[in-house]
């Protein structure tokens, strides 16, 4: 029996690889796999404005909205293959849970779960994010105001974030493990890193791993406009401008409404079914400050790369690409720049970095699978995605992808997320099978 | 709007939300319980239906109606 010691000797080598077969993008920066492949070729920002919020001075709140007419567009080319049920499971859920189902079926299906006799007991969910969808409380809560017994009964299940694992449980008949993972905005991480475990472990095969697009109401948007913490208001009619991780006009993060999800499985279970191999999770770590405010830590940041690294069995020199959680924020930016200065040393100037949230903004609790999904279709399609707004960076020792889509080779990629409240995860993903 | 509109709309919801509903069965005579509907499936009928008739009448008021034709008088006395 393993027992814990001062030093941790989890590793990734332990265990059977845990590999990726399906990848699913549903929101505003694309609905479908093979459109967020074009989107991050092109550098096409999906950043416009969100609708009836405003900054402080009246003028529209930049962000990148999901179109709920997309979603359902979306969810029609997947429900013959769901449960008979899924169409009205989709008509009745909130726009968060309709994303999470578009983004699931489309990775199912690349998976070949549909196909696949596969015991379903033996596949799990988890669902990335906590305080998803406050936007259906906050509607609710106007039915509510106008005679209390109006609010509709289903209120007592929807407004809970495990309504989304109860909506695709039923959709795709899953019947192994199911929860939630929060994390803040390093909830796809973490939920990644979860699910990893399992598959290690062996208590399901297959999991679904879903980052929940986040349905924020005007309560939350105007807390992070109090805190300081959301850019764009000196891009007054330049909404695509507006998000510009690691340049010097950087002012804070804007929200995107972008789900994903990942189907990972153990390798053993993908070779069996001759799905094909995306990529392999190998290693990851999570690891917290151990204060609660809003502000990152380097040193949480360096320990949680590192110990990703010794997990994976991999020298820092092996890492070709980085894919930044890079926000937008001054001090998130500068923070995380430091901490992969003190990581890589030597290596910093062959590293490429960027961060894929100046196309998508800021994803939230989805934000770790959109990144890992935009990380494998990188490596996958041998390319590095521009990274638009970078005209002026912070730092000049750090090799920061450029304007235009550059071709490129990467084996190793680590993906970093970093969450309010100091938490810290990173992940590094192999090109293709172990 | 009278109350063989009100059932028809009941049933084009009924259908909607019990895709294995056998159709020759829905008649007022039925509850929707025996139809197999559950407690948030009946809501969400009762629900449906009024907002097409744009209606706002507090759901624990239906507890007591024992099948479709009480429910369908209902709607018709609240127009």
């Amino acid at each position: 029996m393993k027992t814990s010691s001062s030093a941790s000797s989890y590793s990734f080598r332990h265990f059977h690889p845990v590999v990726v077969t399906g990848i699913g993008v549903a929101g505003a920066a694309a609905v479908g796999a093979a459109t967020f492949e074009q989107v991050l070729r092109e550098g096409r920002s999906s950043v416009g404005y969100l609708t009836g919020m405003a900054y402080p001075n009246g003028k529209p709140l930049i962000g990148a909205e999901a179109e709920a007419r997309e979603l359902q567009v979306g969810f029609q080319r997947y429900a013959p293959g769901l449960s008979r049920t899924a169409g009205r499971l989709f008509k009745i859920s909130g726009k968060s849970v309709q994303a999470s189902s578009v983004a699931a079926a489309e990775a199912w299906q690349q998976a070949g779960l549909e196909e696949r006799s596969l015991n379903h007991e033996r596949i799990g969910i988890i669902v990335a994010g906590s305080n998803i969808s406050p936007a259906v409380s906050y509607s609710a809560y106007k039915e509510y105001g106008e005679q209390p017994e109006l609010l509709h009964p289903r209120y007592a299940l929807s407004y809970m974030d495990t309504n989304q694992i109860g909506v695709l449980s039923e959709m795709f008949g899953i019947c192994g493990e199911g929860m939630t993972v929060g994390g803040a905005s390093a909830s796809g991480n973490a939920a990644i890193l979860r699910a990893s475990q399992w598959i290690q472990l062996g208590l399901v095969d297959v999991c679904m791993v879903v980052g929940a697009m986040a349905d924020l109401s005007p309560l939350e948007l105007q807390g992070y406009l109090n805190i300081g913490a959301y850019g764009g208001s000196g891009f007054e009619g330049a909404p695509k401008q507006a998000c510009r991780p690691f340049d010097r006009r950087h002012e804070g993060f804007i929200l995107g409404q972008t789900s994903a999800c990942l189907i990972l499985e153990c390798a053993s279970s993908a070779a069996d079914s001759g799905a094909e191999v995306l990529a392999t999770v190998i290693g990851g770590a999570a690891a917290l400050d151990g204060h609660s405010l809003s502000n990152p830590s380097e040193d949480g940041q360096v320990r949680t790369m590192k110990e990703a690294l010794r997990r994976a069995g991999l020298p820092t020199s092996s890492i070709d690409y980085i894919n930044a959680h890079g926000t937008s924020t001054p001090l998130g930016d500068l923070t995380e720049l430091a901490s992969i200065r003190r990581v890589f040393g030597e290596h910093l100037g062959r590293v490429r970095i960027n961060s894929t949230k100046a196309l998508t903004g800021h994803c939230l609790y989805a934000a770790g699978v959109v990144e890992a999904a935009s990380v494998i279709i990188q490596m996958k399609g041998g390319f590095l995605h521009p990274q638009i707004n970078l005209e002026e960076p912070v730092s000049r020792e750090h090799y920061f992808a450029t304007q235009k889509a550059e071709a490129a080779d990467f084996t190793y990629a680590l993906s970093n997320s970093y969450g309010f409240g100091g938490i810290n995860t990173s992940i590094i993903f192999k090109k293709g099978l172990c | 709007m009278n109350k063989d509109q009100i059932f028809e709309i009941m049933r084009e919801k009924m259908l909607d939300i019990l895709p294995d509903l056998d159709v020759q069965r829905v008649s007022r005579e039925e509850s929707m319980k025996d139809l197999g509907a559950n407690s948030i499936d009946r809501f969400d009928i009762i629900s449906d239906t009024m907002g097409e008739l744009n209606l706002k009448i507090p759901l624990v008021k239906f507890g007591s109606l024992k099948n479709i034709g009480e429910v369908v008088d209902f709607l018709y006395e609240n127009l």
